[in-house]
């Protein structure tokens, strides 16, 4: 089964079912063009609340991600992978911002802040955190 | 009537000799949604649901279903034509076999679906010679709502349905429930202590406590406001006054400081900066904790 | 749908007190030489006082077989047995706790239909047992060399169960304010046999209760129906019904 909300994590379901599809189109688990499960039989395997199903694709289709055909139910959109990535990188853009921000804050300086993140990347770590 | 509310009570009291059951109840169940009624153990969730159902006169106050008034004799017979209920105890003939019931169930009701009756007995696994009295708590429950499933109904109405009954057999109950307002269309309004089934199904939630509701709204829009705020702090957490009016409770814990917040939680961790925290963090509330933050206010 | 559910509530007690009713009537019949000679017996022994009276009055009547079934049958039988199940008939109504009152309930029928329903179950019930023993003992008659007036049979069935819708209206008012089966059935017995035993020694008042229309004494001393009778206690058990209906629309449940 490709979703599986946890209805008891304080998160709405119906946000944890958008996460979800887009999860599956970025991992390629669902290709762009390919149908999702209707609304009503959907809701009825996971039991849960038809309107958070619709409503979840209601979202998915607002942001561009899905296409609901009148009558033949809800596919991926074409461009929903590069949709996805655009989405991703700009929450990553903003991560990255943030840190820069914060270290820039405390005194360390531009140079310090490329070595730090190159050696995260490469998996080195010192004691206190240096390169060497 | 389709569109609107439709349940809507206000000011609702019950009041017995001894007990106030319900005490001003303000309630709107919106058509075509789920409703999760969620109280403790005599907080006056069957009260609600048996004043809805014409069992029980109000004292005071008004309550409407499908726009037609609960107290008035023709009105109600209208209502309990359209609904469907599963009341608390399984209340069913227990000399009558599973047959015999559901055949006089479907003499009262024009719109009864004896293909849809056919098929839940089948999935059900219920027998259909046996005596009600033989069948377990788990099957009586089944029938219930098969008789309430089958007759046409606009309306559900279910106290504690899955009370009793172990996860399987719960499960099954809950997943009728969603293939008939899937299928079917129907607003259900249940009651449950359960707050797990409320968080499975429901997309709207009341909490009753002591005969009131003290939250009604749409459970999405709980999940998105709802916010417990953590604040560590280098040395002991200071004694705070937090003026957002989203604000319930501030606790104090050494270096940590939580505030409970119904809302506004951008503006708390604002005016939390003041305090200088080493984190502030925001973080999701289950309707748990919503519940047992709520009800233990009343104290 | 709900008469087949009344009927199904009240088939034991109904055949139950049909087989009791029509075994008591007919063996009374056929017993009647028997009986008529032992109250010649006890007559010529020397009682006295109250007890004579009474067996004097007893063997009177028995001297015909008319006014033996009268005495015998219908006044210190038929009377308190037919009062009897009329009570266990009313007291354990369509919305007593035990026949899933609150599955009933959730019905779209309205409370007054319920109990007008079950009512005419009952009542209809309460006839064929008023009718059918006395229809017995004009059978069984020549089977002891007598003769029973169907007529008379048909009337005085008549009699008992009209006035007995008294019996039946009272149990069922008490049932619906006291909320328990045994106290309304005990409450109407009581007046039934208070009735019956003060009409025994003070006939005078007995003119006020139901029992006169019920034992049809008007008809059977003067072959003329009692017409008010049959007309004033039914009403007044209508008049009991109402209340009853309204004091269970406007309760809880």
């Amino acid at each position: 089964m490709l979703f599986r909300p946890n209805s008891a994590s304080g998160v709405p379901i119906y946000l944890q079912l958008i996460e979800q599809v887009k999860h599956a189109v970025e991992t390629g688990a669902l290709r762009p063009g390919e149908q999702l499960p209707g609304i009503r039989p959907l809701s009825e395997e996971l039991v849960i609340n038809p309107n958070t199903v619709a409503k979840a694709y209601r979202e998915l289709e607002h942001e561009g991600i899905i296409e609901l055909r009148q009558g033949a139910g809800a596919f991926v959109a074409a461009n929903a992978g590069a949709l996805r990535q655009t989405e991703k990188l700009r929450g990553a853009r903003t991560v990255v911002a943030v840190a820069v921000k914060q270290l820039r804050a405390r005194g360390v300086t531009d140079e310090e802040i490329r070595r730090l993140y190159e050696a995260a990347l490469a998996g080195i770590r010192g004691k206190d955190g240096s390169n060497d | 009537m389709t569109d609107g509310n439709i349940i809507e009570t206000v000011g609702l009291k019950k009041q017995y000799q001894d007990v106030t059951a319900l005490d001003g109840l303000n309630l709107t169940v919106p058509s075509g949604s789920i409703y999760g009624l969620l109280g403790r153990n005599g907080a006056g969730k069957t009260t609600a649901i048996k004043t809805l159902m014409g069992l029980v006169r109000p004292t005071a106050g008004t309550a409407r279903v499908f726009g037609l008034a609960v107290d008035q004799s023709a009105a109600s017979i209208d209502i309990r034509q359209r609904t469907g209920f599963v009341s608390e105890e399984r209340d069913l003939y227990d000399s009558m076999t599973v047959a015999d019931l559901i055949a006089f169930t479907a003499g009262f009701y024009p719109r009864w679906r004896a293909d849809m009756a056919a098929r839940y007995l089948r999935n059900f696994d219920l027998p259909p010679g046996s005596p009600v009295k033989a069948l377990s708590r788990g099957a009586r429950t089944k029938l219930t709502l098969l008789l309430a499933l089958c007759r046409g109904a606009e309306l559900l109405i279910l106290d504690e349905a899955t009370s009793g009954l172990d996860p399987m057999a719960a499960e099954e109950v809950l997943q009728a429930l969603i293939g008939h307002v899937a299928n079917e269309g129907a607003t259900v309004f249940f009651s449950s202590h359960q707050i797990a089934e409320i968080e499975q199904i429901a997309d709207h939630v009341a909490i009753i406590d002591r005969g009131r509701a003290v939250l009604e709204g749409a459970l999405d829009d709980l999940r998105e406001a709802y916010r417990r705020i953590e604040l560590v702090f280098e040395g002991d957490a200071p004694a705070a006054q937090f003026h957002s009016p989203g604000v319930m409770r501030v606790e104090r814990r050494g270096r940590t400081l939580s505030v409970f917040a119904s809302s506004g939680a951008e503006q708390i961790i604002d005016e939390a900066r003041s305090l200088g925290p080493v984190s502030a963090e925001a973080h999701h509330i289950t309707l748990k904790e919503v519940f047992l933050e709520l009800v233990s206010r009343e104290r | 749908m709900l008469r087949y559910k009344a009927w199904l509530d009240t088939r034991w007690r109904f055949l139950i007190g049909l087989a009791l009713l029509f075994c008591a009537a007919l063996a009374n019949a056929l017993t009647y030489p028997t009986a008529l000679a032992a109250l010649e017996a006890a007559r010529d022994g020397s009682h006295n006082g109250l007890l004579a009276s009474q067996i004097d009055q007893a063997w009177q009547l028995s001297t015909t077989f008319r006014g033996y079934v009268w005495d015998q049958v219908i006044r210190h039988n038929m009377y308190y047995l037919w009062t009897l199940f009329a009570a266990l008939l009313a007291a354990d109504g369509p919305l007593s706790r035990r026949r899933g009152a609150t599955f009933t309930l959730s019905l779209p029928v309205s409370r007054r239909r319920l109990c007008t329903v079950r009512a005419a179950v009952d009542l209809s019930e309460l006839g064929l047992m008023a009718l059918l023993p006395l229809l017995a003992v004009s059978l069984a008659a020549p089977a002891v060399g007598q003769s029973y007036a169907l007529a008379d049979a048909l009337i005085h069935g008549i009699h008992l169960w009209f006035g007995g819708t008294f019996f039946y209206c009272l149990t069922l008012l008490l049932a619906a304010f006291f909320e328990d089966r045994w106290r309304p059935i005990l409450l109407t017995l009581a007046v039934a046999v208070f009735v019956g035993i003060s009409a025994e020694f003070m006939p005078a008042l007995a003119a006020f209760g139901p029992m006169d229309v019920m034992i049809g004494e008007n008809y059977f001393r003067s072959e003329t129906p009692a017409w008010t009778g049959l007309f004033i206690w039914p009403a007044l058990a209508a008049a009991l019904f109402y209340w009853a209906v309204r004091r269970i629309e406007n309760r809880d449940f």
